[in-house]
């Protein structure tokens, strides 16, 4: 007996209006995020990623428009709850974390006052509580003397250090989901490892479901349970991370793999490199 | 072909900043060498030291045998013809104003083999089809071009003046990892094919490894381990260099895996938003 | 990848004929030179024969706007007064912008030391307020149209050497200046190549602009008795005598004041959108949601559109 997942997302589609005409650059993505998964979206530039997780978020800029058969969060219909509805649930039950927090976070504003905002908004605490919380969230993500920190601001803290503002930051209402996109891509290497580890500790210990986010499918098939493959606004494979160690079916999948180049790479044979007509092959898989 | 004694690189800010500190890196003829380090560790600077662009406050830098801190004019001149440098973000390191053809004619006239301007034409095209890139490319502007092409045309824009060494600062940091690939198997065919000595920096330990026989690791502005590709990989000597290497994301680790692969996730209940 | 390569000057005239701006401002700057063009003389006798008997008279079937203070058509005298008028300016508008630029590209591209010099040279030369130098200058060179033009073109020279100057400096911090450096490029080709080209934008959006300040100015200087002197004239020598007859009639002054605000307007927006149509980057708008990666996104927070099925 399956229980519903917590995201449920079936053929959704972006549309954005431009001058030349519409264009879709999300079309028939359809997939789910149990409870507790953390499950990994890689894909390149032009792919849609991006795209969706706003999408879900419903945080699309005004000239986009989300359309999809379905799309259920936390046993909610989006597409028909209204505005208010909608606010308070994703307020609450979903937190982003995008990869630049500079540009996230107010830099003329404190932290603290930051924080204490959005669950005072939604969850209407008093500011003592409100901020007795947003000091338990930046201790939850392991930041020294969190008391002080609410009192500074952003471009006083280091990269790493903002990153996990912005985790504590979502962390404060309990959400059941966090979305994070390349929330390290901009992070040196130690600190991604750090990081990654704060969002692994938080998905065990407060059973947040992760929608990671990134480029990098070897730091995805180290962290996940699953794997969706976007290329060019499509979905194209949907797998374990041992599906993708063994042998992904999509090309696109299988040449991604082979791009990259990690401690172990062949250093003698040239990378990979993804076809230009993946439509093509794509339906070659589709037939086979 | 390269060799750094001692090199020391100071902005002048306010307030002065060293951003590299006694630093000896060698780069051999026809070598590839890479250079990594994470953010703030100066590895940019160097690159930048070599070339002219940051201002050398110590130490020397021999490039064929000569040196060439505080290089002006005429050495400064004939050093550019010797040494190029390949920037990070392909977008920003390109006149949008100047088609990429008129960009890479502009270096083949300051390499000054060819008088005529349509030999000069002839070289940019050969040029621009070294590095792959299609025959309609050089009427193009900038903006018209994707990230990877962009970098292709700063590839052979700075081969154009006909260097023997090659620094390559985070040239593929801010592509897709598909393009990443092809920008980095085209290096290392070119290198072969050209004969030139390259500089690799990089904060990608996993790029590093693959494209270099040398690696120097850098800390805050110092040189921390060197030493051959594989053996510094395999059996890295110094502490740095082990938490670095342990950090790197591999196919396939467990790093952070909690319930083996292809497990499924834990049931409904135990979510404590119930 | 890359739309199909149109020549620049097409892809020029297209964008400026898409946008709305760009016709409006095309039409009145178009109207302001046919009349420039047109002259003093295409207006006949009714401009400049004085006829005093029906002076300061009001709007009637023969005088739209009724005659000045010497019986003559105002609006023939008006519209007449235009090649005075906008020449002048375009000439003083050519000089400041010319001058400005040469000195602000100058101490820019100027080792650290000299420039900081000019730097203090050319904020010195600011602080003088526009109307004030124009004065100090035509009382050097003396009045007369050559004299205002001269002092309008001194006046705003350091406004455009300022700009210029700032414009530069960031141009040349940026890396494709650093890379053509590397490259081996220097001198006067970077200058022109690398730093104009890239400056020339904002400086068309000013210069237009300054055109329309030029027009302002140099009315203020003949209206002060410092700049055309009679017989010739301009807007705003006629608001010398206009002003003088307002109570008697108003359109004296208000037509000449009217096509001074119109000039400058015009010339403004038409400035705005040939900067706007010259720039490559605009020309093919695409949506700027498919960024590469490395770029940052949108912050977190307000729920900005609701999902629709």
């Amino acid at each position: 007996m399956s229980a519903e997942p917590l995201l449920d997302v079936q053929e959704l589609e972006v549309r954005i209006r431009t001058g030349a005409g519409e264009v879709r650059p999300v079309a028939g993505v359809s997939f789910t995020v149990g409870r507790g998964e953390i499950v990994g979206v890689v894909g390149e530039s032009g792919s849609g990623k991006t795209l969706t997780s706003l999408a879900v978020g419903a945080l699309l800029p005004r000239n986009a428009t989300a359309h999809a058969a379905r799309l259920r969060f936390a046993g909610c219909d989006l597409l028909s709850a209204s505005p208010r509805t909608l606010r308070r649930l994703l307020g609450t039950e979903l937190a982003m974390v995008f990869q630049d927090p500079m540009s996230s976070l107010n830099p003329s504003r404190r932290i603290g006052a930051q924080m204490v905002e959005a669950v005072r908004e939604h969850r209407g605490l008093s500011r003592e509580e409100a901020r007795r919380r947003a000091a338990g969230a930046l201790a939850d993500v392991r930041l020294t003397d969190p008391a002080a920190r609410l009192r500074q601001y952003p471009h006083e803290l280091s990269g790493g250090m903002r990153q996990r503002t912005m985790i504590a930051m979502g962390l404060m209402s309990e959400p059941s989901l966090i979305v994070a996109d390349e929330p390290t891509t901009a992070l040196d290497v130690t600190v991604q490892a750090q990081v990654v580890e704060l969002l692994c500790e938080l998905n065990e210990r407060h059973g947040s479901a992760v929608l990671f986010i990134s480029h990098n499918i070897a730091l995805l098939s180290e962290v996940c349970d699953r794997i969706l493959v976007m290329y060019r606004g499509r979905l194209v494979e949907d797998l374990t991370v041992a599906e993708l160690l063994a042998r992904p079916r999509h090309p696109y999948t299988r040449a991604l793999v082979g791009a990259v180049p990690d401690l172990r790479t062949d250093r003698t044979r040239e990378l990979a490199t993804v076809p230009d007509d993946v439509d093509r092959l794509d339906r070659e898989v589709a037939d086979a | 072909m390269l060799e750094l004694r001692g090199l020391r690189v100071t902005y002048p800010g306010p307030p002065p900043y060293t951003a590299v500190e006694g630093v000896d890196l060698d780069v051999a003829a026809g070598a590839a060498v890479g250079l990594v380090g994470e953010s703030g560790s100066g590895k940019s600077s160097i690159a930048r030291a070599i070339v002219g662009l940051a201002r050398v406050s110590g130490g020397s830098v021999r490039v064929d045998g000569r040196e060439a801190a505080a290089a002006r004019r005429r050495r400064l001149q004939e050093l550019r013809r010797t040494v190029q440098l390949v920037f990070q973000d392909p977008r920003a390191s390109l006149n949008p104003r100047m088609q990429v053809g008129a960009t890479v004619q502009e270096a083949v006239a300051i390499a000054g083999e060819r008088r005529d301007a349509r030999d000069r034409r002839a070289e940019a095209r050969r040029l621009l089809e070294l590095v792959d890139l299609p025959a309609g490319a050089a009427e193009r502007y900038p903006h018209e071009l994707s990230g990877g092409q962009l970098q292709r045309v700063a590839i052979a824009r700075a081969l154009a003046v006909r260097p023997r060494l090659l620094l390559l600062d985070e040239v593929t940091a801010s592509l897709d990892v598909s393009v990443q690939a092809r920008i980095l198997n085209l290096l290392r065919r070119l290198q072969r094919e050209l004969e030139l000595s390259a500089l690799y920096i990089s904060h990608d330990l996993s790029v590093i490894r693959y494209v270099s026989d040398h690696v120097y690791v850098m800390q805050r502005g110092r040189i921390v381990e060197d030493g051959p590709c594989e053996a510094l990989f395999s059996a890295p000597r110094r502490e740095y260099t082990r938490s670095l290497l342990a950090a790197v994301p591999t196919l396939g680790g467990d790093r952070w895996r909690r319930r083996p692969a292809g497990a499924p996730a834990p049931a409904a209940s135990a979510n404590p938003n119930d | 990848m890359s739309a199909g390569a149109r020549s620049a000057p097409r892809q020029v005239a297209r964008a400026f004929a898409a946008s709305p701006t760009g016709i409006v401002a095309l039409v009145a700057v178009g109207a302001i030179v046919a009349l420039a063009l047109v002259g003093p003389g295409g207006f006949g006798p009714q401009a400049t024969t004085v006829d005093v008997a029906h002076a300061n008279q009001g709007a009637s079937a023969a005088h739209l706007l009724g005659t000045d203070n010497l019986g003559r058509d105002i609006l023939a005298r008006t519209l007449a007064a235009t090649r005075t008028s906008v020449a002048l300016a375009a000439l003083a508008m050519a000089l400041a912008v010319g001058a400005g630029t040469a000195i602000g590209l100058a101490v820019a591209a100027s080792p650290p030391r000299l420039r900081r010099v000019g730097e203090t040279a050319i904020d010195t030369m600011m602080s003088f307020g526009d109307i004030l130098l124009a004065v100090v200058v035509v009382a050097i060179v003396g009045v007369g149209a050559t004299g205002a033009v001269i002092a309008v073109g001194i006046a705003f020279a350091p406004a455009f050497a300022r700009f210029t100057y700032s414009l530069a400096r960031s141009v040349i911090a940026r890396d494709y200046v650093a890379a053509a450096r590397v490259t081996g490029v220097r001198g006067r080709r970077l200058l022109a190549r690398y730093v104009l080209r890239n400056v020339v934008d904002p400086l068309t959006i000013a210069a237009f602009t300054a055109l329309g300040d030029c027009v302002i100015a140099l009315s203020s200087l003949s209206f002060l008795g410092l700049g055309v002197q009679s017989p010739t004239f301009d807007w705003g020598q006629m608001l010398i005598d206009g002003v003088r007859s307002f109570y008697l009639n108003p359109w004296a002054a208000l037509a000449p004041a009217a096509l001074i605000a119109f000039t400058g307007v015009a010339f403004g927006l038409f400035g705005d959108a040939v900067a706007r149509a010259a720039n490559p980057l605009l020309w093919h708008d695409r949506p700027r949601l498919l960024r590469r990666r490395g770029a940052s996104a949108p912050p977190a927070g307000r729920v900005d559109s609701a999902v629709s099925r």
